[in-house]
C-alpha cells in the first residue's frame, strides 16, 4: 500500500520550516506593522500641521500693508497741511488708526515668533512704534503740521524701520519655509522608509503564513497517509491483504447499492479449504499460512478478474466473495464452479506440491431489499452441506437446507438434555444364522424426540458427534447394553457400535472391560463393531484397541464394509473376526449379477482372512437364500426382525425359540 | 496727554498706557454717527449706528485669537442675527475693512452661529486701532475647525460696509 507522505523539497523545507516553528513571530510583525501605520499617520499629521500654519501669511503680508498705510497716513496728512478742514482731518485720524492698527499687528499672532527669533525685528518694531506713538500724540492734538519738515522726518525713519523690519520678515519667513520644507521633507523620508518597512513586514508575513500553511499541509499529508495505514490496517488481513469482515462489508454494501440500481441479484460465495487442518498438522503452521497466502492470491486474481465482485477473508480458511450476478453474465453457478475449480489446481508450498482443494456453498437473491448477512449464513449453510457430500463439492442454497439446518440445529439443543430426561434409548435387532436360530442382538441408540417421534441415529449421531455428546452417549449405550444383556439368554450375543470417536480414546479397551465388569457379561458375548472410516480416522491407536480388546476375549467386527473405501490392506490391517457386509449390496443382490459376484468376492475374502460374514440389512426371503447360498453366515434386517425395546426382544426371543426362526431354508 | 515727551521716554509712556490708560479707556465712548454701511441689490443703501446695531440680538464669548496675547471676551451680534436683520439669506455677503480688505461670507455656513459681530472687546467699545469699530470674531476655542485659515480670513476687522446679493 502505498503511504504516500507528501514531503517538500528538503531544501525548501528548512527555511519555511524554521520560519514556521516560531509562532511568536507573525504576531511580532503584526505588532510592527500596527506601530509602522501609526508612525505614518503622525507623521501625515505632523506634516498637515505644519503646511496648514495659519495666518503665516501676515508675515509676509502685514509690513506692507503697514507702508502702504504710512504712505496714506503721509498722503492724508499733506493734503490736511495743504487745505486744512474738518473733513481732511478726520481722513488723518482715521488713516492713522488704521497705522496704528497695522503697527500692533506687527507683534500679535504670526509676528510673535518672528520678534522672538530676531533682535533686529525687535528694535526695528520698537523704534517704528516710537515714531508711530509721536505721530499720535502730535496728530490727535494736530499740533505737529506747522513744522512739514519734522513730520517728513518721522515718516522717513517710520518707513526706513518698516523697511528693516520688512526685510527681516522676509529672510525669517524664507528661513522657516526652508526649515519647513526640509522639515516635511524629512518627515516624508521618513514616510517612505516606513512604507517601505511597512510592506516588508507585511510581505514577510504573507510568506510566513504560507510557510505556515505549508507546513499545515505537509503535517496533514503525513497525518492522513498514517491514518490510511491505520485505516488499511484495521480494514485488511494482516496475513493475506484480504478485506476483512469489517471492510468486506463496506464493500459488499456498495455492491449491493450498485446491483440495486441495475436490478441485478448479488450472489455470496462461502469457501472452506478441504482438509486444512491436515496440512497444517502435517506441513506445519508456516506451511498452513502459506498456503492460505495461495488461496488468497487465487481469490484475488479470480474476483478482480471479475466486474463488481469484493473478497473478504473471515479467518482461518473461511473465505467468502460476493459479486452482482446478472441476468445476461455467468450465472452464480458458473461462478462457484469456476472457485471450485481454480482452487483444486495443486499448490507448490516449500517445496511440497499440495493437491488440495475446498468446498463451495453459494446463494444468490435479488440485491434490492435483500440482508447480506443472511446470504451470508445460507451461503454457509451449503457451504456445510458441500462438505458433508465430500471433498470439492459445490451446493448452491435451497430453501431446504435451511429447514434441515433449523431441524438440526433444534436437534442439537435437544439433544443436550435428551439424555438426561431419558429420551435416548437402546433398541435391539436381532442376528440370526442363516442356518438357524438367534446368535446375537445388535444394540441400536434411538432418540424418541418429543415433537418428531423416532429418530435414527444416522440423523441424530452425526449432530451427537458436532455437538461433542458423542462420546457420553456411546459410553452409556456400552454399559447400558452390557446390562441389558445380561437378562437375554446366555447364549445370546451383543454387538455395540463403537464410534470414532471414541476409538480416539486412549483408555477405550479399559473403559470397555470395565462396562463388562460392572454388568458381570462374559467377555465372549461380548462383540464391537467399528466402521472402516472410524479405523482411518487414527490408524495406530484402532489397531492397538483391536489387539487389546481382543486380547481381553472381545471380538472385534468390520462395520459397514463396502460404504467406504473397502480397502482390502484394512482387512489385513485390523484383524477382526467378522465383517458386516453394507446394505446397500445386498438390495440389489437379486437383481443384479455384478452385486452378487462382489458378494461372493467378499464372502471368500472374509473366509480367506478366517472372517466370519453378516449380511445388514436383509429384506427378503430371496435374499436371505441367496446369501446363504453365497456361504454368509450370518443376516440381519426387516425380513427377521426389526430393532425392537428390551422387552418386546425378549418376548421375540422366547417366542422364536418356540417356534423356531424364520429360516432361509 | 497732551506734554512733548522726548523720544526715550516715550516707551514708557506706551508701557504705563496699558495700565494707567485703561481707565481712561472705559470711557471710551460709543462711536457717533453711521458706521456702517449696506448695499443691497433689492433695496436702497443704508447707513446704520453703533446704536442701531446694539438694539439687535447679542451675544458673545471669550476666546484667544492669533491678534491678542491673553484669552479676550467679545460682544456683539451673533452672526446669523446680523445677516438676517441685513437681509441676507442665501449665497454670500461681501464684507470691506477700513484697510482695504474684502472679503465674502457664506450665508448659509452653519458655524455663522459661532461667531459674532462684535462691538465691545473687554465690555468697551473697540477703537478702530483695536480693530473696531466692528470686528468679525469666531469662538475659536470652541472649535478647532475654526482654527484654521479659512476663518481666520473671514475674521474681518474695521468693517466699514456690507454688500448682500
Amino acid at each position: 500500500m502505498a503511504a504516500a507522505v507528501a514531503l517538500d523539497n528538503p531544501k525548501r523545507r528548512t527555511m519555511a520550516a524554521r520560519a514556521a516553528r516560531m509562532p511568536w513571530l507573525l504576531p511580532i510583525i503584526l505588532l510592527v506593522c500596527a506601530i509602522g501605520l501609526a508612525a505614518i499617520a503622525k507623521l501625515q499629521r505632523d506634516i498637515d500641521t505644519i503646511n496648514a500654519r495659519s495666518s503665516r501669511f501676515e508675515i509676509v503680508a502685514a509690513t506692507p500693508r503697514a507702508l502702504f498705510e504710512a504712505d496714506e497716513t503721509r498722503l492724508a496728512a499733506h493734503a490736511y497741511f495743504e487745505k486744512p478742514g474738518e473733513e481732511a482731518a478726520a481722513r488723518l485720524k482715521q488713516a492713522f488708526e488704521i497705522l496704528y492698527g497695522r503697527m500692533n499687528d506687527l507683534r500679535a499672532g504670526a509676528h510673535r515668533e518672528l520678534h522672538a527669533a530676531s533682535e533686529v525685528a525687535r528694535s526695528t518694531h520698537e523704534r517704528a512704534m516710537d515714531t508711530v506713538e509721536t505721530l499720535d500724540s502730535e496728530i490727535q492734538s494736530l499740533g505737529l503740521f506747522s513744522r512739514h519738515e519734522r513730520f517728513d522726518a518721522l515718516f522717513v525713519d517710520l518707513v526706513h524701520n518698516l523697511q528693516s523690519f520688512a526685510a527681516e520678515g522676509l529672510r525669517f519667513h524664507a528661513a522657516r519655509s526652508r526649515a519647513d520644507y526640509e522639515r516635511v521633507q524629512k518627515l516624508g523620508w521618513w514616510q517612505v522608509v516606513l512604507t517601505a518597512a511597512l510592506l516588508v513586514s507585511i510581505s514577510s508575513s504573507l510568506l510566513l503564513a504560507l510557510a505556515q500553511t505549508r507546513r499545515l499541509r505537509a503535517a496533514h499529508a503525513a497525518a492522513h497517509g498514517l491514518s490510511q495505514k491505520y485505516a488499511y490496517l484495521a480494514n485488511h488481513d494482516p496475513m493475506t491483504g484480504l478485506a476483512n469482515r469489517r471492510h468486506g462489508l463496506d464493500l459488499v454494501e456498495r455492491l449491493i447499492a450498485r446491483a440495486e440500481a441495475e436490478d441485478a441479484e448479488i450472489g455470496v460465495v462461502c469457501l472452506d479449504v478441504d482438509r486444512f487442518k491436515q496440512v497444517n498438522d502435517t506441513l506445519g503452521h508456516a506451511a498452513g499460512d502459506a498456503l492460505i497466502v495461495a488461496f488468497a492470491e487465487r481469490l484475488r486474481a479470480m474476483s478482480e478478474s471479475w466486474t463488481d465482485a469484493a473478497l473478504m477473508r473471515l479467518g482461518g480458511d473461511e473465505f467468502v466473495l460476493s459479486m452482482i450476478v446478472r441476468a445476461d453474465g455467468p450465472q452464480l453457478i458458473d461462478y462457484a464452479r469456476e472457485v471450485s475449480e481454480r482452487l483444486a489446481d495443486a499448490y507448490e508450498i516449500e517445496g511440497h506440491v499440495v493437491s488440495i482443494g475446498a468446498s463451495v456453498g453459494a446463494t444468490s437473491r435479488k440485491a434490492a431489499g435483500c440482508r447480506w448477512m443472511r446470504m451470508l449464513a445460507q451461503a454457509d449453510i451449503a457451504l456445510r452441506h458441500a462438505k458433508e457430500r465430500g471433498r470439492g463439492q459445490i451446493a448452491l442454497y435451497e430453501k431446504g437446507m435451511f429447514e434441515t439446518e433449523r431441524r438440526r440445529h433444534r436437534m442439537e439443543q435437544d439433544l443436550r438434555f435428551a439424555m438426561e430426561r431419558g429420551e435416548i434409548e437402546l433398541h435391539y435387532q436381532p442376528i440370526v444364522a442363516l442356518g438357524g436360530g438367534l446368535k446375537r442382538v445388535e444394540a441400536l441408540l434411538r432418540w424418541r424426540h418429543p415433537d418428531y417421534g423416532m429418530i435414527s441415529p444416522t440423523d441424530f449421531l452425526p449432530v451427537a458427534e458436532d455437538a461433542g455428546l458423542i462420546l457420553e452417549m456411546g459410553e452409556w449405550a456400552l454399559r447400558a447394553a452390557c446390562r441389558d444383556a445380561m437378562r437375554l439368554p446366555a447364549h445370546i450375543g451383543l454387538s455395540v457400535n463403537l464410534s470414532a470417536a471414541q476409538l480416539i480414546r486412549v483408555d477405550m479397551a479399559e473403559r470397555v472391560r470395565d462396562a463388562l465388569a460392572q454388568s458381570g457379561l462374559p467377555a465372549r458375548r461380548l462383540e464391537v463393531e467399528i466402521t472402516e472410516i472410524a479405523m482411518m480416522r487414527n490408524e495406530a491407536r484402532v489397531a492397538r484397541f483391536i489387539a487389546e480388546a481382543t486380547a481381553s476375549g472381545v471380538s472385534v467386527a468390520l462395520d459397514d464394509f463396502g460404504a467406504g473405501y473397502s480397502s482390502i490392506g484394512y482387512l489385513r490391517r485390523f484383524p477382526c473376526s467378522r465383517l458386516k457386509i453394507d446394505p446397500s449390496f445386498i438390495q440389489d443382490v437379486e437383481r443384479d449379477p455384478e452385486a452378487r459376484a462382489v458378494v461372493r468376492a467378499v464372502v471368500s475374502l472374509a473366509h480367506a482372512l478366517d472372517m466370519s460374514v453378516t449380511a445388514e440389512g436383509v429384506e427378503t426371503q430371496g435374499q436371505a437364500l441367496l446369501l446363504a447360498a453365497e456361504g454368509c453366515e450370518d443376516a440381519q434386517g426387516f425380513f427377521f426382525a426389526r430393532p425392537m425395546p428390551l422387552s418386546a426382544l425378549i418376548d421375540w426371543a422366547t417366542r422364536a425359540e418356540g417356534q423356531g426362526l424364520k429360516q432361509a431354508g | 496727554m497732551g506734554a512733548r515727551l522726548t523720544a526715550t521716554t516715550t516707551a514708557l509712556v506706551v508701557c504705563l498706557a496699558m495700565f494707567a490708560a485703561r481707565p481712561a479707556q472705559a470711557a471710551e465712548a460709543a462711536p457717533a454717527g453711521p458706521i456702517l454701511t449696506i448695499e443691497s441689490r433689492l433695496a436702497p443703501i443704508r447707513q446704520m449706528t453703533m446704536a442701531e446695531i446694539e438694539r439687535l440680538p447679542r451675544g458673545g464669548f471669550a476666546t484667544r485669537t492669533p491678534w491678542h496675547d491673553v484669552k479676550t471676551r467679545f460682544e456683539g451680534v451673533p452672526l446669523p442675527a446680523f445677516l438676517a436683520a441685513i437681509g441676507a439669506t442665501r449665497g454670500v455677503v461681501t464684507v470691506s475693512g477700513l484697510d482695504g480688505y474684502v472679503v465674502d461670507l457664506p450665508v448659509e455656513d452653519p458655524r455663522n452661529a459661532q461667531a459674532v459681530v462684535a462691538y465691545k472687546r473687554d465690555g468697551e467699545y473697540m477703537r478702530i486701532r483695536d480693530k473696531g469699530p466692528l470686528f468679525i470674531i469666531y469662538d475659536y476655542d470652541a472649535d478647532p475647525a475654526l482654527q484654521t485659515d479659512q476663518y481666520y480670513a473671514r475674521s474681518i476687522w474695521q468693517i466699514r460696509s456690507v454688500k448682500v446679493e
